[in-house]
């Protein structure tokens, strides 16, 4: 073996890997096709067995050599159709190839290597199949009788005999993958002279297969009367047996010429050529065969333990890296063809400079900019790999483990042309095989508890890889018995990881991701419940590595599904850079989530303490906030503007002594915390308050990595990059934070933060997050009932001194435009807009204000009434604001205003869009009342709403379009009406916030009501998040429209009130 | 002279980079300096250890820089226009060395070397491979992948 060198070792290894991990696949083929053999492939993987026998005994890997043989012996009795191929043996073949896996790997040492219970397994399959196939005629021949026979004539070629043949006895030879043959035997020749008796020989040759007919030709032998002996007595024989030509000529020591083999065609024909030939096909498969086999091998289960393990090991053993990548030679050209051209760019840029001709070396310089992103581009295409390389290794994962445990499983594979990067597709596959063995073991159940529960008694298991946003999605679900929520935080409860409030207080998604929790449960212990978890932490912490999402959804009884979203590739990654201390920092794109600015003046409100964690309050949620100078250690800075110099910020809570500190929960604990941190701030300030500057904002950015979700604090606030991913030495292995550092556009290195690991040293669990979060929601929700809800708002003005709002819901958009631009049209305004002429109005039209400035630049707000869109003019400033003030209903109110409020020190009217439009074209709204009527009658609508300006306002429309309200102040008032009115009531329109009862409950408590089970219900809010809706919907409210909103409002009452009159008649 | 000979009085001879740290003169095999130089745009890593002195771009790779005396249990050196980086290169890694300043190269007998003083243990004491002895100084001749080694 000395002579051969190392490149030849690596290009067999490469070789005979790639073979390998085709017969994989192949084999698990063949196995479903089952006696249907498919003769290509049994080819292609006898080819690869055999071209891997073939290097191996050309380099002296003896092993190798024995143990693929072995193999190519049973494939080649399958591809002969002796032999159909069966669970059993495609397990035996599949195990040997694993061997021959780790072989190949490490050949220089594979003669040492032990493959002997490989290859006994592999003769044992070849003798069990000729010994079965023995038992199995004997049967057949004693059942013979009772059947009816139908014969078969045969003819020997050139003699005048006939054999009647036992049809089915013949057919039943074929089935069993024997074949037939005409034998011609002297028995002078053959047995006489070689000192057999005639009934030793019969008895041999029975040994080997059957008899199934034989004749002497007497013509042959000639009449007794002649002088001269017959040289010789031809005795014809018709032989079913399972052995090869080549044995028979060997087993009997006969002429090849003798030997004739009958086709399952019924063809008599010579003896073909050694094994090149090409054997008729057998049509049917023998059932029962299968079935026996599978019966005796039944396995008892600690075997089956045992072979699961054996599977788990064999899939991770497999994910050895590579090192040598398969390359097209197209992308090494286009590759080339970039250097080729960086260089040409390169000599331009280095003349220019030479010259000094800037002109020249400005556009070398965009040049290379372009190159060099190109060439990014391609050597990254060079990594990408087919996510097939690891899906591949499924279909037998799942085949081996479903059978260990009684399983039937389908797998389907979608997407496995989606690439990923190498380093990627090497990392995903340890936690994927985990995810898939996950769905077999605990997902899928037992096909008789399949059975019981509907289900089609093979459970499936789907895999799906798809890019989506710049990202690979990659899920895996199944239709399995799914997890049960409550059963997973009894387990997380008793197992002492969270406590029972907090169990209460999470959601059912939380609960599930509870599997997610370190330490959360083993295998065993699960499996006797409905769940899974086995090591499911790892595999969230290494998808997590890759900045990778995990989410898993299930539903009990109905299955499992988790999701993956992992980035293409981990070598460039964009990201926000942050400052803190002086120094950058990166934090990647895939953990952002938003970037939040609470200006100076918010940050009481909108930050607040709950024990002695600070939290922020980001659209109803809280959310936990974390200091990165607290974590890493780092210094905070902030500019002081009245001595111009940067200085360390002391600050030690973010929260101001004025913020609000929760109460709830661990009030004990809370008054220490109180007293720790004293009040230092005694002292008068001479100066403004610096809390109040546009410096002192804070900077948060929202960051989550899968289950976690916090507001990372920074000093500031800077660009977002694409930056190439760099390790850091070995010195700083040991901090946890940073995930790398990176070289930013001035030269210098910035750190990238590792959000995942800052939580976990912030001491901050996704449960306490959650839990934090939980408890302080619940107070905020308290609060808010009790607060006039916020409100959007367009600000803009007419007249310069006079400030108007409109609902910002209702703009559809803003124009600016110039005053020539205006026409006037008949007495009206107007101006040319979109193809079409656009109504203007101006609001002192209507209402007792003062006119429209004349200025050249206006602003036109379009607004979209009765399906046709009007245009407010008005001049600037405008501004969206988000207000929570009370609306004054009262002292402006007159046509055209609805109401005021003070909008940033200003009154600011608010402009009834709807009324203004209709006091001017009243015409517009003729024919409109088309209120669908409940038998002549006038439809009756409850509406539930605690303010009094909105319910009025909503009442008012309701009442113009003609209907019948009621009116109710709060939750529990609307379930009281609802009572008395039960009959005329047709649809509910409900206010989400409400004090005593809120609309989620109005809204549940209506649908379990018998009576009102199908009355559709509207909710209206000043702002609807996802989240909300979503909660709508599971309480049973059918549509969500924004408050002031009319003309949706209306028309999805239209909408609702018609289908329910309809259902009602 | 022979050439055995010659050979024989190459490999005695090393060439020997000399620093100063914390006062003290120290010295290394040129040959495992790839180079020096003065970038002193370092970034800070909060959390690394004390001698860490912060990261480098150097040419696009990063370096971490240590700070030599505060790993040798020195007062930590100050950056002023004579300070040094001695890039080396150890374990397919680039490590920076922070010095007070650079000194001369000089050759020295390898059989000249003797080992470090006795009374020199504890901490620093594994640090120093040997000294040598020139006519006006006495040169610590520093084990350098000892001092490489990140602390536990």
């Amino acid at each position: 073996m000395g002579n051969i060198d190392e490149e030849t070792f690596q290009l067999f290894i490469t070789e005979s890997v790639e073979h390998l991990l085709d017969i994989e696949n192949d084999l698990l083929a063949i196995e479903k096709a089952g006696a249907d053999i498919d003769e290509e492939l049994v080819n292609k993987v006898y080819r690869a067995a055999h071209s891997i026998k073939g290097s191996a005994g050309f380099m002296g890997l003896s092993t190798i050599g024995a143990l693929t043989h072995e193999m190519e012996n049973i494939l080649g009795r399958i591809r002969s159709r002796e032999m159909i191929p069966n669970t059993q043996i495609i397990n035996v073949l599949l195990l040997a190839s694993d061997k021959l896996r780790d072989l190949v790997k490490d050949p220089t040492s594979s003669n040492d290597m032990d493959v002997a219970t490989h290859v006994e397994a592999l003769k044992a399959i070849e003798i069990e199949t000729s010994v079965e196939s023995e038992i199995e005629e004997k049967k057949k021949e004693s059942e013979v009788p009772l059947q009816e026979i139908e014969t078969i004539d045969i003819k020997f070629p050139g003699r005048d005999i006939i054999f009647s043949l036992n049809k089915a006895e013949l057919a039943d030879s074929f089935d069993e993958g024997k074949r037939v043959y005409l034998i011609e035997l002297d028995l002078i020749e053959d047995v006489h002279r070689k000192n057999k008796s005639f009934e030793g020989f019969i008895k041999e040759i029975t040994s080997t297969g059957s008899i199934l007919a034989r004749e002497i030709d007497l013509k042959e032998i000639g009449m007794l009367d002649q002088k001269d002996l017959p040289s010789s007595v031809p005795l014809i024989i018709v032989f079913a047996t399972i052995l090869k030509p080549e044995d028979l000529i060997l087993l009997f020591s006969l002429n090849k010429e003798k030997i004739l083999t009958l086709g399952a065609n019924l063809i008599v024909s010579p003896l073909p050529d050694t094994r090149k030939s090409k054997r008729t096909a057998v049509k049917k498969a023998p059932q029962k065969k299968v079935k026996m086999q599978k019966d005796k091998k039944k396995l008892s289960p600690k075997e089956v333990v045992m072979e699961t393990d054996d599977i788990i090991m064999a899939a991770a053993a497999a994910s050895t890296p590579e090192t040598s990548l398969r390359v097209h030679v197209s992308l090494l050209d286009n590759l080339m063809t970039l250097a080729g051209e960086l260089v040409l760019s390169r000599n331009q840029l280095l003349q220019s400079i030479a010259t000094g001709d800037k002109r020249i070396s400005e556009s070398a310089g965009q040049r290379i900019d372009l190159i060099t992103s190109e060439l990014q581009e391609a050597i990254m295409l060079t990594r990408m790999q087919p996510i097939s390389n690891v899906f591949n290794k499924f279909p037998r994962v799942v085949r081996d483990l479903s059978r260990a445990l009684g399983k039937e499983v389908e797998l389907g594979i979608e997407g496995r042309e989606v690439e990923l990067d190498k380093t990627i597709i090497e990392a995903i596959n340890d936690p994927l095989t985990h995810l898939v063995r996950n769905a077999v073991d605990h997902g899928i159940e037992l096909p008789d508890e399949r059975i019981r529960m509907g289900k089609n008694s093979i459970g499936s298991i789907f895999l799906r890889a798809y890019h989506s946003a710049g990202q690979v999605n990659i899920e895996i679900s199944d239709d399995g018995r799914g997890l049960d929520g409550e059963r997973l935080a009894a387990t997380a409860v008793s197992k002492g990881l969270i406590t029972e409030d907090q169990a209460r207080m999470m959601s059912d998604k939380e609960k599930i991701n509870l599997i997610f929790l370190p330490g959360f449960t083993t295998a065993k212990e699960v499996s006797s419940f409905s769940g899974r978890g086995v090591g499911m932490d790892v595999v969230k912490t290494n998808l997590d590595k890759l900045g990778g999402q995990t989410d898993v959804e299930s539903q009990l009884g109905v299955g499992t599904s988790v999701r993956i979203k992992l980035p293409l590739t981990l070598a460039i990654i964009p990201s926000q850079i942050t400052l803190t201390g002086g120094e950058r920092y990166a934090i990647p794109q895939v953990n952002l989530e938003e970037l939040l600015r609470i200006p100076a003046s918010q940050v009481k409100d909108r930050i607040e303490r709950v024990g002695d964690a600070e939290v922020v309050r980001l659209r109803g949620n809280l959310l936990p906030l974390i200091r990165l100078t607290d974590v890493i250690g780092a210094r905070s800075v902030y500019y002081d503007p009245n001595e111009k110099i940067e200085k360390v910020d002391k600050r030690k809570n973010i929260a101001d002594r004025r913020s609000k500190k929760s109460s709830i929960l661990k009030n004990a604990e809370k008054d220490k915390n109180e007293e720790k941190v004293p009040d230092r701030n005694i002292i008068e300030r001479e100066q403004p308050d610096r809390r109040y500057l546009a410096q002192s904002a804070l900077n948060i950015v929202v960051v989550s990595t899968g289950a976690m979700k916090y507001g990372l604090v920074v000093d500031q606030l800077c660009d977002s990059e694409e930056i190439v991913v760099k390790p850091l030495g070995r010195h700083l292995k040991n901090c946890k934070g940073y995930a790398g550092a990176t070289i930013m556009g001035d030269g210098r290195v910035a750190l990238i933060l590792d959000v995942g690991n800052l939580a976990r040293m912030a001491g901050l669990t996704s449960l306490e997050g959650s839990d934090r979060a939980a408890e302080v929601t619940r107070k905020v929700e308290e609060e808010r009932v009790i607060k006039t809800e916020m409100q959007s708002l367009l600000v803009f003005r007419s007249a310069v001194d006079e400030q108007f709002a409109v609902p910002l819901s209702q703009v559809e958009r803003i124009e600016k435009i110039n005053e020539k631009m205006i026409e006037d049209v008949g007495g009206k305004k107007v101006m040319q807009y979109r193809g079409g002429s656009l109504a203007l109005f101006t609001i002192d039209q209507v209402a007792d204000v003062r006119p429209l400035a004349s200025d050249e630049d206006l602003l036109v707000i379009v607004f979209s009434i009765t399906e046709r869109e009007i245009g407010l003019l008005g001049i600037g400033p405008i501004d969206a604001v988000e207000v929570s003030t009370e609306i004054d209903e009262t002292t402006l109110r007159q046509s055209g205003i609805v109401g005021s409020m003070i909008v940033g020190e200003n009154t600011t009217q608010l402009v009834d869009v709807y009324g203004l439009v209709k006091t001017l074209n009243p015409e517009w709204f003729v024919g409109k009342k088309a209120v669908p009527s409940n038998k002549g009658i006038t439809p009756t609508i409850l509406y539930a709403e605690d303010s009094n300006f909105f319910r009025k306002q909503v009442t008012n429309y309701m009442k113009d379009e003609g209907y019948n309200v009621l009116e109710a102040e709060d939750g529990l008032i609307a379930w009281e009406v609802l009572q008395e009115h039960a009959d005329e009531i047709l649809l509910v329109v409900l206010d989400i916030e409400m004090p005593n009862l809120d609309g989620f409950g109005l809204a549940q408590k209506i649908r379990q009501d018998d009576r009102f089970s199908d009355m559709p219900i509207i909710a209206v809010t000043t702002l609807a998040g996802e989240e909300e809706v979503a909660r709508g919907k599971e309480v049973g409210i059918d549509d969500y429209q924004i408050k002031l909103d009319r003309e949706k409002l209306l028309n999805s009452i239209k909408y609702y009130l018609a289908s329910i009159i309809e259902r009602k008649t | 002279m022979s050439k055995p000979a010659e050979n024989n009085s190459e490999n005695k001879i090393i060439e020997l980079a000399t620093f100063y740290v914390g006062g003290a003169v120290c010295g290394m095999d040129i040959l495992k300096i790839q180079e020096i130089n003065k970038l002193m745009e370092m970034t800070q890593v909060p959390q690394a250890s004390e001698y860490v002195m912060g990261i480098l771009n150097l040419r696009g790779q990063i370096v971490t820089i240590i700070d030599l005396a505060r790993k040798l249990g020195l007062a930590s050196t100050q950056v002023n226009e004579k300070t040094r980086n001695i890039i080396v290169n150890s374990k397919s890694e680039h490590v920076g060395l922070l010095v007070d300043r650079i000194s001369d190269v000089i050759p020295a007998d390898k059989t000249k070397i003797e080992p470090p003083p006795v009374n020199l243990g504890g901490v620093q004491g594994k640090y120093f491979k040997g000294v040598f002895k020139t006519s006006k100084l006495l040169v610590g001749i520093l084990e350098i992948e000892e001092v490489l080694k990140a602390d536990q």
